[in-house]
């Protein structure tokens, strides 16, 4: 009887609080925490976000850079901020599922640690080939990989994404190659180029559309790319494959839903207004809105997939 | 050519055009002097400012950031052996010590002059030969990179004032350090005890700024007040001797030489030129022995070689796609926010664009040198200032500069330990800038090497059957084999001498 009231009374104390927390914010500014330098891919999206919630909630969004150690140095800094709305996250798959899943010295929890706010933005990965090897199509592509046991892919590092889209490329397909890991992709590219390397699957590979070194076989998401519109997808093809990153706000486990469905809903507008859709494509990446819920079902999704190609393919970093 | 040029003169020379050069290559020399604060950190906080602008204007400011910084970055190391940017780092060895002697002004002169014409340099090579400086870029291979890097290695046993012995033994400490962090090849974490800013490896500028500059007023904290520099600042003073520039000369070409090939290749760049060239003057230009002593060729050689690279940098990123290092890469992203996709394309799809940067970095590099030469009586002057208020100045922006690489306090504490760690060195008399040398070819010659192995499955003879890779090796070898036998006869002779002078 007792306890029960207990739980009760705490439960009315915690609701008046979230109310109360929920009517008062934001009354100072929030910090948003962006776990890359400034100036690249994530940076500028999530200074993008951090202005379309500033203008929705009334409060300078000020961005923070915490780089370093592949974004676990700003993530595990946000996971853990104080969960009372004023301190956010801009993250991307690689923080929020594959860090967690291969890197042992991480402290957070993907799922435990943060509430999904909204996705902003997806990367497009595309399959690059070496011009030189006369591949001229995916199926062409299969049978080369089973033909030449010796084939070698490039990759920004061991735990890239660049790493798991080609481990679950030839997962699916049954072939093989052996990982050269580059610093950073654009390295990597050049040696694709080069034919150090015979291929990558990476977003980067679209910066080379035209060129005569590299031919891009296939777009792995859904629809076409509308920077790319002649390269066809890898569903198109037969391929059921589609592996894509993605961009997305996050909070502090425990900050007030209220707080969190009002960012969602400016970052919403957002993505739907034609400047950032124009300025997202322009980027090479696709404009894509998930809610809250949806973020952290993409997050739990992703979880699982990725620690399938882990498993199967035994990235590491310890 | 003629006509691409002229066209690109007309884009340039507009009024939009060359006032964004002007602020751009402004910005550039000013975040240069600046100690700590690169390139990177001045163009990714105004690249958000520059979608209001049109591409090429907005391109040929950040650019002019780039290569300004370059210019702006000797200044320290010749006043205050402070590096600007980590490419001027070796320019403190002589720039420092012609202060020391009174010729600042001249050495400021010499190295505004090496800028502007290692600059030009780059460019009539970036204008004249692009598509095939590219195609020569890609050439290079993990293999060949390593044995560049090993060349780079064995040349930096030279870089010391004292023994070669001493020089060796800091190489290897600059190596060992730059085992810290996550391994490229495997992923294993070494000697990160589960620091996660210690993943990315020891800090090249922290550490650089800290064995130079912070070393540097650490020494001279307990030697009370410095006379005031006894040279006045007339236009004498500034004006290098005859002798001077007969010597910088020689060092400027080769100087140009080497920063226009590293800076061609994606991945290696200005640092590793500015040192090449080093060591190039250190083995061959005419006043050797009296290098890291205040010789021209020590300012003159590295100052052409990292704005050459500065210039030529652009030809893999524009023609290909690739950028070499992480400033590139900030200025390719900034070109597709933009919609101008670099690459083979653009030669011919944005060809007013291309050439019109090309020639915007020659009236960039025109108005860094002209701009250059009033501000250097200004800057001598700053030598007059008592150091208990200089110094505590320069700890401050030192400080605050590492700091905003990457907004992070444990990088301030990485310089302090490497401010100490200079000073002990000072005293016992060990180089400190083959241990940067280690520090920057340590990490790329062994990413390079173990890829190598991968890539030809664990078969040595790889580095053997590539020509380039193999050309390679034989330099070295001839290098390893003249020291011996230099070595070997001044053993010898010092024996002779021995036996004459007993009785």
């Amino acid at each position: 009887m007792h306890s029960k009231l207990f739980v009760a009374a705490v439960g009315i104390a915690m609701t008046a609080q979230a109310a109360l927390a929920a009517d008062g914010w934001p009354d100072q500014p929030i910090t948003m925490i962006v776990p890359y330098n400034p100036g690249g891919t994530t940076d500028l999206l999530a200074r993008m976000a951090a202005d379309a919630i500033s203008a929705e909630v009334g409060q300078p969004v000020v961005v923070e850079n915490k780089p370093g150690a592949g974004g676990v140095v700003g993530a595990t800094i946000a996971a853990q901020a104080k969960s009372d709305g004023y301190t956010i996250f801009f993250g991307n798959n690689a923080t929020n599922v594959v860090q967690p899943l291969i890197n042992k010295a991480v402290q957070y929890d993907p799922v435990e640690s943060f509430d999904g706010i909204a996705t902003t933005a997806n990367a497009a990965t595309f399959i690059g080939v070496n011009a030189g090897l006369g591949i001229d199509d995916l199926d062409g592509f299969v049978t080369y990989l089973k033909d030449h046991a010796n084939t070698k892919y490039g990759t920004a590092g061991v735990g890239s994404m660049g790493q798991f889209t080609a481990e679950y490329f030839m997962m699916e397909t049954g072939t093989d190659a052996t990982h050269i890991p580059y610093q950073g992709s654009n390295n990597a590219m050049a040696a694709v180029l080069s034919n150090e390397v015979q291929f990558m699957i990476d977003p980067v590979v679209l910066t080379q559309a035209g060129s005569d070194k590299i031919k891009i076989l296939a777009a792995m998401i859904p629809e076409r790319h509308p920077n790319l519109p002649d390269v066809p997808t890898t569903s198109e093809l037969g391929y059921d494959l589609t592996l894509s990153g993605w961009f997305g706000v996050f909070a502090p486990e425990g900050t007030d839903p209220d707080a969190i469905a009002r960012m969602s809903g400016a970052l919403e507008g957002m993505v739907a207004s034609e400047v950032y859709q124009e300025q997202t494509l322009k980027m090479g990446l696709l404009p894509e809105y998930r809610d809250a819920a949806a973020t952290d079902a993409v997050v739990a999704a992703d979880l699982e997939t990725f620690a399938a190609i882990r498993d199967a393919s035994g990235i590491s970093i310890d | 050519m003629i006509d691409n040029l002229l066209l690109g003169f007309q884009v340039a020379l507009s009024a939009e055009t060359l006032l964004y050069c002007f602020i751009g290559v402004s910005i550039g020399m000013f975040i240069g002097v600046l100690p700590g604060v690169g390139p990177l950190a001045a163009i990714s906080m105004l690249l958000p400012m520059t979608y209001y602008v049109s591409p090429t204007s907005a391109l040929v400011m950040l650019a002019g950031i780039y290569y300004g910084a370059q210019y702006g970055g000797s200044v320290a190391s010749i006043l205050l052996r402070l590096p600007g940017t980590a490419s001027s780092a070796v320019i403190c060895l002589d720039g420092y010590e012609m202060t020391k002697k009174g010729r600042a002004g001249a050495a400021l002169m010499l190295s505004a002059l090496a800028s502007f014409i290692g600059g030009s340099i780059g460019i009539l090579l970036m204008a004249a030969f692009s598509p095939t400086l590219s195609e020569m870029a890609l050439k290079f291979g993990s293999q060949e990179y390593f044995m560049l890097m090993a060349l780079g290695l064995v040349a930096a046993s030279t870089l010391s004032e004292g023994s070669a012995i001493r020089g060796l033994a800091m190489v290897v400490v600059g190596v060992v350090l730059g085992l810290v962090g996550i391994d490229l090849t495997s992923g294993a974490m070494r000697f990160t005890y589960g620091n996660f800013e210690l993943m990315d490896g020891v800090s090249l500028v922290a550490s650089a700024m800290g064995l130079f500059g912070l070393a540097e007023i650490l020494a001279n904290i307990g030697q009370g007040e410095r006379a005031t520099p006894s040279s006045k600042i007339t236009l004498r003073s500034m004006m290098p001797t005859r002798k001077e520039l007969r010597d910088s000369f020689p060092a400027i070409w080769r100087g140009s030489a080497i920063g226009s090939f590293f800076g061609a290749l994606p991945g290696t760049g200005s640092t590793i030129a500015s040192f090449f060239s080093y060591a190039t003057e250190n083995r061959i230009s005419r006043n050797r022995d009296t290098m890291g002593q205040g010789a021209v060729e020590g300012v003159a050689g590295p100052e052409a070689a990292n704005n050459s690279a500065a210039q030529t940098a652009f030809i893999p990123t524009l023609t290909l796609g690739v950028p070499g290092d992480a400033v590139m890469a900030l200025l390719l992203g900034a070109m597709m926010v933009h919609g101008v996709t670099p690459g083979p394309q653009m030669l011919t799809q944005s060809a007013d664009m291309f050439w019109g940067l090309v020639a915007s970095f020659w009236l960039g590099n025109l108005i860094l040198l002209v701009f250059n030469i009033p501000m250097i009586g200004l800057w001598v002057a700053m030598l007059r200032i008592p150091y208990r208020l200089l110094y505590p100045a320069i700890v401050v922006l030192i400080v605050i500069g590492t700091y905003s690489i990457r907004y992070s306090i444990f990088d301030v504490y990485q310089l302090l330990a490497f401010g100490v760690l200079g000073f002990v060195l000072r005293v016992l008399r060990f180089p400190t800038a083959p241990l940067v040398l280690g520090l920057v070819l340590g990490p790329l010659m062994e990413e390079n090497f173990r890829r190598s192995m991968m890539l030809s499955d664990g078969q040595f003879s790889t580095f053997v059957t590539r020509p380039i890779s193999c050309g390679l090796l034989i330099v070295i070898a001839a290098i390893l084999l003249a020291q011996m036998l230099l070595a070997v006869t001044a053993w010898r002779r010092a024996d002779s001498e021995k036996e004459t002078s007993t009785p």
